[in-house]
């Protein structure tokens, strides 16, 4: 189990290795290793609080510019959840942070699919996402490739490749943040030789992605993305 | 425990996905175990072996006691079909002349088929092939996987395992004798599968996920232990009254295997084993994302506005310092030009260079003037330039959110001696001091009276950068409790005493002086790098030592050539020196080597030193190890010089193990601090190079082209 090896770790490598106290700051030393292995004994409590997210979330569109892109992020395998802000583009991707938090932890999206995580392990790297995407947004049904890469425990990128059916669901009025409109559910049923999952969209009249569920990873599982504005 | 089962999950869900994505891994899978049996090999039954293989990369400790017997086995899956074992055992009253008989023993196990949807997987193995064989025994075994709970093994056994109810026997086998030994440590090519042969043969059935049964007919008749107890001289006690084993097994966690086992119908035992999986970090990476690229307004390329405004220029290297800083990433020197930018910098904290680099050129990308097009980042280590990465903006820009390798292949990457203006250090960089205050682990293993003894001591540890390639090096540490001044066995070689002397250094409490020398790092030409350290070099000699290698940046070849004159230095370890008379001869002044490596790149290196060792024998050592990259590293070498094995002594040549652990593996946050050590079967003199701080090739090699192409999946992390 990882913690028994975590402890057994931090007690060999302290009596080994670890300086007491050292010069060089990226140095681990001791009290760095104890601070770890507290953190594994008794880990921070975590827990998904639609109402916390809600309230974060009215803050941030108070006090942020009609135009600035805000949106929340759900992860319950590993009961995260944040208000984003976007900190930079690349053409179509933003690179999304929490906001109001120096936390360094990022998500990638392109027109509202997640195409990379940092900071979230196992880290998705990239993702071709063009094929998913167009028939989304143009809210039309087909078949299209999608492939996921992930970086191992041995710093190999893997390409996990699925096909994907795109379908059309029900009409939903979507209500969250200050997004009021009417939109499109639009399924991605992905199969692969091991693996599957289903994708779920809610496209707008005008193609924008509003809010998604989407599969990040084996490890990560879904992630709901919502749109504030 | 919410986190818990969280870090449970995702290690599961880790592991699955590995098994899912690995291509072909569904087969090859198919038949791995990560039990191991009482010689710490995978194998699900109790003492015989099977055709099973861990998976790929595992590494397991297994200790296996029962009443007068304990073996503890690490073992390595070095090749998905190839397999790796050291053992050391104990066993009450063999022989009269030990309380306690102490034995160390290696094992090899090769896959010759894999497992077919009719036929079994079979495999064939050497145990206690090297040495003096008390566990000696050959194998050639077949397992099939019947359903998903239950696997058969049927073989056939040599040696300790041909000793019961053996069907026939070809040629000859030298039987196992005290008497026989000699100094052992050798290849006993004539004798493997030789002599006796006997079936064995065994079940494995899970009955949950957890919990497995095991019964085995085996072919280890016991038969030195049963003579020994018959001998009145010897203290042993063992009576072999049947041939089936059984074993329950409970896997108490992930990792973690404990069983209870019955053996020779007489004896009950328990062994516990530890795996883990070198390519599965122990704790999910902790490391902060990386800061995006930023993309130019396009309009703005051509706007050389800035090189005539010093505020912005000033701006540029500012909020270039800070980000780089905030990466913990060393900044030694920056020069920015109207088109390209050229950053000198040290990577002290992630593993992997190439995420150093990616990170560089990231904030590179943030913070130079927008006419910049060209990029460079220098790698240094010790105040070398060892290569420069050259990327177009534009390429960092469109390829931010592509397949890493779309990157590798955009990637230049150059000695960094052929570029004329590499960045001069920053005002004030030098002189640069580093230290850092640790306890560590000194240990002496293997004595006969006590296989395991430590010293638990303080260092306190300094360098000096004085300028570029100039170090000073000062350590110096103190006993803080531990047994290594039990030893009371004193050397008998017949070699000049050049390391077996180790007791006598250990004994001292100190302060000792660990290191202390002034080295100077050198670059006289492309693909040429130098080292020259005099001082007090480690703990047994001071002395000069002068060191050149050739290693081109995308080469995966290197040749180096190294010559040290040396003195052996006194016992306390302070300044004195001693006589280089000892019992076994006079230690000569002159030792050195001209070495090779090569880099397969499938993960293999291998590396050739050829020349005169410190006991002045001359000969060779071959070294071959497994490399991860992500730090993990597992090699054995082997050294045989112009002695004679009797001159030698005990062990007959020099061989061992050597092994890396990256502590980023273990806790998740990024470090470059690595645990390294080297396990010799018995420390005599003959094959032993001096032990020098910071020898080029491992300066240099982690930011060569080779290296950084195999991690470069963490450029974009």
């Amino acid at each position: 189990m990882i913690v028994t090896r975590l402890l057994v770790g931090v007690a060999v490598v302290a009596m080994l290795a670890l300086p007491g106290c050292t010069s060089q700051k990226s140095d681990l030393t001791f009290l760095s290793a104890g601070k770890l292995a507290r953190a594994a004994i008794s880990p921070p409590k975590l827990k998904l609080d639609p109402v916390k997210l809600s309230r974060t979330a009215q803050k941030a569109l108070a006090s942020t510019g009609p135009d600035e892109p805000l949106a929340t992020v759900q992860l319950p395998s590993v009961k995260g959840q944040s208000v984003l802000r976007v900190i930079e583009t690349n053409g179509p991707y933003s690179t999304w942070a929490a906001w109001g938090s120096t936390d360094r932890r990022t998500i990638t999206t392109k027109n509202g699919i997640i195409t990379a995580t940092r900071a979230i392990p196992p880290d998705l790297m990239s993702a071709d996402v063009d094929g998913v995407l167009a028939l989304v947004s143009r809210r039309e049904e087909g078949t299209v490739l999608y492939t996921q890469r992930y970086l191992d425990g041995n710093h190999q990128e893997i390409e996990a490749k699925t096909s994907c059916v795109v379908s059309r669901g029900f009409e939903k009025y979507v209500e969250y943040g200050q997004v009021r409109q009417p939109a499109l559910q639009m399924f991605s049923s992905c199969v692969a030789q091991n693996r599957q999952f289903v994708d779920l969209f809610l496209v707008s009249n005008s193609g924008r992605i509003l809010q998604s569920r989407q599969w990040v990873g084996p490890t990560l599982g879904f992630a709901t993305f919502q749109l504030l504005r | 425990m919410g986190k818990l089962s969280v870090i449970r999950k995702q290690f599961l869900s880790a592991t699955m996905l590995a098994a899912l994505l690995m291509p072909g891994a569904s087969l090859a899978d198919s038949l791995t175990t990560t039990k191991t049996n009482n010689y710490g090999v995978p194998s699900g039954l109790i003492d015989m072996p099977t055709a099973e293989m861990a998976p790929d990369s595992e590494f397991s400790l297994t200790v296996a006691h029962m009443p007068g017997y304990t073996k503890s086995t690490a073992t390595f899956q070095i090749l998905p079909w190839l397999s790796g074992s050291f053992r050391y055992s104990g066993i009450d009253g063999l022989s009269p002349a030990f309380r306690i008989y102490y034995d160390r023993s290696f094992d090899v196990r090769i896959r010759l088929l894999e497992e077919t949807d009719y036929l079994p997987a079979v495999a064939v193995g050497l145990q206690d092939f090297l040495g003096t064989g008390v566990l000696s025994g050959e194998y050639i075994v077949a397992t099939k996987q019947l359903n998903n709970r239950l696997r058969v093994t049927g073989g056939i056994g040599w040696g300790r395992l041909g000793s019961y109810n053996s069907f026939a026997s070809w040629r000859n086998r030298q039987p196992f004798t005290f008497a026989g030994v000699g100094t052992g440590g050798n290849f006993r090519f004539s004798d493997y599968f030789s002599g006796r042969m006997a079936f064995f043969g065994g079940l494995t059935y899970d009955i949950t996920d957890k919990i497995s049964v095991s019964a085995e007919y085996s072919s280890d008749a016991y038969e030195f232990e049963e003579r020994q107890t018959a001998n009145p001289a010897a203290a042993i006690s063992f009576n072999h009254k049947s041939p089936w084993n059984f074993g329950l097994t409970y896997r108490a966690a992930e990792g973690v295997d404990v069983r209870l086992y019955s053996v020779a119908g007489t004896e009950i035992g328990a062994s516990v084993s530890l795996s883990l999986n070198v390519k599965k970090p122990a704790t999910p990476s902790l490391e902060q994302a990386p800061l995006p690229v930023a993309v130019r307004d396009p309009a703005a390329i051509n706007d050389l506005g800035w090189t005539l405004d010093q505020n912005a220029q000033q701006k540029s290297y500012r909020d270039f310092t800070t980000l780089l800083a905030q990466e913990q990433i060393e900044l030694i020197g920056l020069n920015i030009s109207e088109r390209s930018a050229h950053a000198l910098i040290e990577n002290d904290i992630y593993i992997a260079d190439a995420q150093a680099l990616g990170r560089t050129f990231r904030v590179l990308s943030r913070t130079m003037p927008a006419s910049v097009e060209t990029l460079h980042v220098t790698v240094t280590r010790n105040g070398l330039p060892l290569s420069t990465t050259t990327f177009r903006r534009t390429d960092l820009e469109r390829l931010e959110n592509a397949p890493a390798r779309d990157a590798l292949a955009a990637a230049v990457m150059t000695d960094s001696l052929r570029f004329g203006d590499i960045p001069a250090p920053l005002p004030g960089y030098y002189p640069k001091l580093e230290w850092k205050i640790a306890p560590f682990a000194r240990t002496y293993t293997f004595d006969p009276d006590q296989p395991f003894r430590a010293d638990v001591r303080l260092r306190a540890r300094a360098d000096w950068h004085l300028g570029k390639g100039w170090i000073v090096t000062g350590s110096s540490s103190v006993k803080l409790f531990g047994n290594l001044d039990h030893v009371t066995r004193v050397s008998n070689s017949l070699m000049p005493h050049v390391r077996s002397n180790a007791a006598l250094y250990n004994a001292k409490a100190g302060p000792t002086i660990d290191q202390l020398t002034i080295a100077k790092y050198s670059r006289h030409g492309p693909n040429i790098y130098s080292r020259l350290t005099a001082g007090y070099l480690e703990m047994m000699y001071a002395g000069v030592s002068g060191e050149v290698l050739w290693k081109p940046v995308d080469s995966r070849l290197a040749f180096g050539a190294e010559v040290n004159f040396v003195h052996p230095r006194d016992f306390d370890q302070l300044f004195g020196l001693r006589t280089r008379q000892t019992p076994g001869g006079v230690i000569p002044h002159w030792n050195g080597h001209v070495s090779a490596y090569y880099d397969f790149q499938n993960g293999f290196d291998a590396t050739v030193h050829a020349g005169r060792y410190l006991a002045g024998d001359w000969g060779a050592t071959l070294e071959v190890a497994r490399s991860f990259s992500n730090g993990w590293r597992f090699g054995a070498f082997a050294t045989k010089t112009n002695v004679s094995s009797a001159t030698f002594g005990e062990g007959s040549f020099d061989k061992g193990i050597f092994f890396s652990i990256p502590l980023t593996w273990l806790i998740g946050q990024p470090t470059r601090q690595t645990y390294s050590d080297t396990i010799r079967p018995l420390q005599r003199d003959g094959g032993q190079r001096l032990n020098v701080d910071g020898r080029l090739y491992d300066v240099v090699n982690d930011a060569h082209r080779p290296s950084v192409a195999e991690s470069w999946g963490k450029f974009w992390r």
